[in-house]
């Protein structure tokens, strides 16, 4: 299966806050980019910011317990 | 039960299809000359957790390796197949087109990050090593004259952030010849100048990046960072590519 990942990244920019930017990506093109059908998408502009919230929460979570 | 709709491809890449986000089995809706693929799904939308969203990214990616696919924005529901039907036929012409333009490609993430930006930021996150920097209160740091960040510090940043993304967007120019299509967001974020996505054709991947690579050395106060390859979500919708 063709698996998106970094394919190339100077510095430190592999990350955008305490996220991966690959995963950063994946949550821009699957909430935000594709074909919107005319019923029920389900998610709001409010709603991606708070998963995002979540999401920098887990990881950030995640890299201080691997720290410690 | 519900339809879960992940991506439409035309009706020469039918089934079997694997399973879908619940686990059931992925089935192919057809208007000719469209295939929508789409799950049954019980009850709401699924939730927008970061395993979910993982997880709906992997099918549509090996729905990609099938072959040509518009991906479906997650979360799109649909009644049943006649509500599917009437989609692919409402918009037929404009799908079929989307599909030719895309076929062999896939799209290229390009994100320029501000060095500095980047440095402050993580200033901030770490903790300050004598407390001076942090309020007894939580509150934000003051600038040096006691004061917080100024209106006028404020639109100055964001003057040279644009001045930045122009500028950056001109280094970047030379890559629009390898690129079928293009899409570009001038300064999402303060830290971010530049967000680039490419529809790039699946054999020219490694001459794009390389070539990345090579406008990078030029570039002294950005990091470039380039992810994919991805379904065409960029294309799929918006001005034709």
């Amino acid at each position: 299966m063709t698996t998106a990942r970094t394919l190339y990244s100077s510095g430190r920019a592999a990350s955008s806050g305490s996220r991966p930017v690959s995963l950063v990506d994946l949550i821009d093109r699957v909430l935000a980019g594709g074909v919107v059908v005319h019923g029920h998408v389900t998610l709001a502009v409010a709603d991606v910011n708070l998963i995002e919230l979540d999401i920098a929460l887990i990881v950030a979570a995640t890299a201080t317990l691997a720290e410690r | 039960m519900s339809l879960l709709l992940y991506g439409i491809v035309e009706t020469d890449g039918e089934g079997p299809f694997g399973a879908g986000l619940d686990g059931g089995p992925l089935r192919g809706v057809v208007e000719e000359p469209l295939l929508a693929v789409v799950s049954e799904h019980a009850g709401a939308a699924p939730e927008p957790s970061a395993a979910t969203l993982t997880a709906y990214e992997r099918i549509v990616a090996r729905l990609m390796d099938r072959g040509t696919i518009l991906p479906a924005r997650f979360g799109s529901m649909l009644d049943d197949e006649p509500e599917v039907r009437a989609l692919l036929r409402r918009r037929r012409e404009d799908l079929v087109a989307r599909l030719r333009r895309v076929r062999g490609a896939v799209e290229i993430s390009l994100r320029a990050s501000s060095r500095e930006a980047t440095r402050l930021q993580s200033d901030r996150s770490r903790p300050p090593s004598d407390g001076s920097r942090r309020q007894s209160d939580g509150s934000r740091p003051q600038s040096d004259d006691g004061g917080t960040q100024s209106g006028t510090a404020y639109l100055r940043e964001r003057l040279e952030l644009r001045q930045s993304a122009r500028r950056v967007a001109g280094e970047l120019d030379s890559l629009k010849p390898l690129a079928l299509s293009s899409r570009r967001t001038l300064a999402p974020r303060p830290d971010v100048p530049l967000l680039d996505a490419y529809l790039v054709d699946r054999e020219r991947v490694d001459e794009f990046v390389a070539l990345v690579e090579q406008i990078d050395v030029d570039l002294d106060d950005v990091d470039l960072v380039c992810t994919g390859p991805w379904p065409p979500y960029s294309f799929a919708e918006g001005t034709p590519v």
